[in-house]
């Protein structure tokens, strides 16, 4: 079963997607309130296939927390992250196209980020 | 003769960037030894004889140590934007001015795409960006997520019509990463 983190610090945002991700038994849903969060789960062993990762974060950015996880010397570079976010300025989602496998804006269909989940581990 | 000294022997240099376009993405490929002067040469040229505004991308120097740098060889830092990726990372102090942004790390690419792009929609005039150094940047960053970086950069330079400079150490530049940059170029100079 392939897990998914979502790094979100909305918790309805988490509860839709893991209700969403987790009726079909396909995936394992790993819910994270913040970056700092995120980065407690990894070190103690929750490693995804995939981070769902919201970039409008109060404290850590989702900029920061994708540029912490891709450090050269981070254990966890390999790991394939999607954006998603509110924000609708173009710079973000020029950047998140540049640097996410995927960059995904809120709202969202829950049918079609399945679809984007499944196109980004297939790809693996 | 030490690097500064070099500025006035780089005549060459100069004759390489006027036969450009009026926009263009230039990969300059330096010695190690012969990185600050040639660096200065560019900047000194671009800036002060033909009237661009630089943003520059220092993943070397620390913003103090640079401006202090540019003011000796007489260039005009008021038409410099800095983005200093090493001060906070190196515990240096953050000298407040207007010319210059600080980021946490060279890694922290997202951040300083979203500060090149600001700065590049904020400054009207004729700009170049210049990126100081691939060879740097690479030390702190997977070869995969600065492909990303660099990708972006310079399709985003095109698209806005704003010339970019790129130099690289040459013995010390990874060989499959200098042709995939060289590839998007203009042109590759030896400085």
């Amino acid at each position: 079963m392939k897990k998914i983190m979502m790094v979100d610090d909305e918790p309805d945002q988490r509860f839709v997607l893991k209700t969403v991700l987790e009726q079909d038994g396909k995936y394992e849903f790993i819910g994270a309130n913040s970056g700092e969060q995120c980065f407690e789960l990894l070190q103690q062993g929750h490693i995804p296939d995939l981070i769902l990762l919201d970039i409008m974060m109060p404290e850590m950015s989702g900029w920061t927390v994708h540029d912490r996880l891709k450090k050269k010397n981070s254990p966890y570079n390999n790991i394939p992250i999607i954006f998603l976010t509110g924000a609708t300025d173009d710079d973000s989602k020029e950047v998140g196209g540049w640097f996410g496998e995927d960059y995904i804006e809120k709202p969202y269909d829950v049918e079609d980020i399945k679809k984007r989940i499944d196109k980004v581990l297939n790809k693996l | 003769m030490n690097a500064l000294d070099q500025l006035n022997d780089n005549a060459d240099i100069l004759q390489e960037f006027s036969n450009l376009p009026d926009e263009w993405i230039v990969l300059a490929e330096t010695s190690a030894e012969k990185t600050l002067g040639s660096s200065l040469s560019m900047i000194k040229y671009l800036v002060d004889d033909k009237g661009y505004v630089g943003i520059v991308v220092s993943a070397s120097r620390p913003y103090n140590n640079l401006t202090n740098l540019y003011q000796q060889k007489g260039i005009d830092t008021n038409k410099i934007l800095f983005i200093d990726c090493i001060s906070k990372s190196q515990s240096v102090e953050l000298e407040e001015a207007g010319n210059v942004v600080y980021q946490d790390a060279v890694s922290d690419l997202t951040n300083i795409s979203l500060s090149i792009k600001t700065a590049m929609d904020k400054i009207p005039e004729k700009k170049f960006v210049f990126i100081d150094s691939i060879t740097t940047m690479l030390i702190h960053n997977t070869s995969e997520i600065f492909d990303r970086f660099i990708h972006g950069m310079i399709t985003k330079l095109r698209i806005k019509g704003v010339s970019g400079l790129l130099l690289s150490v040459e013995e010390e530049t990874d060989e499959h990463i200098r042709f995939q940059i060289a590839d998007l170029c203009d042109k590759v100079i030896k400085v």
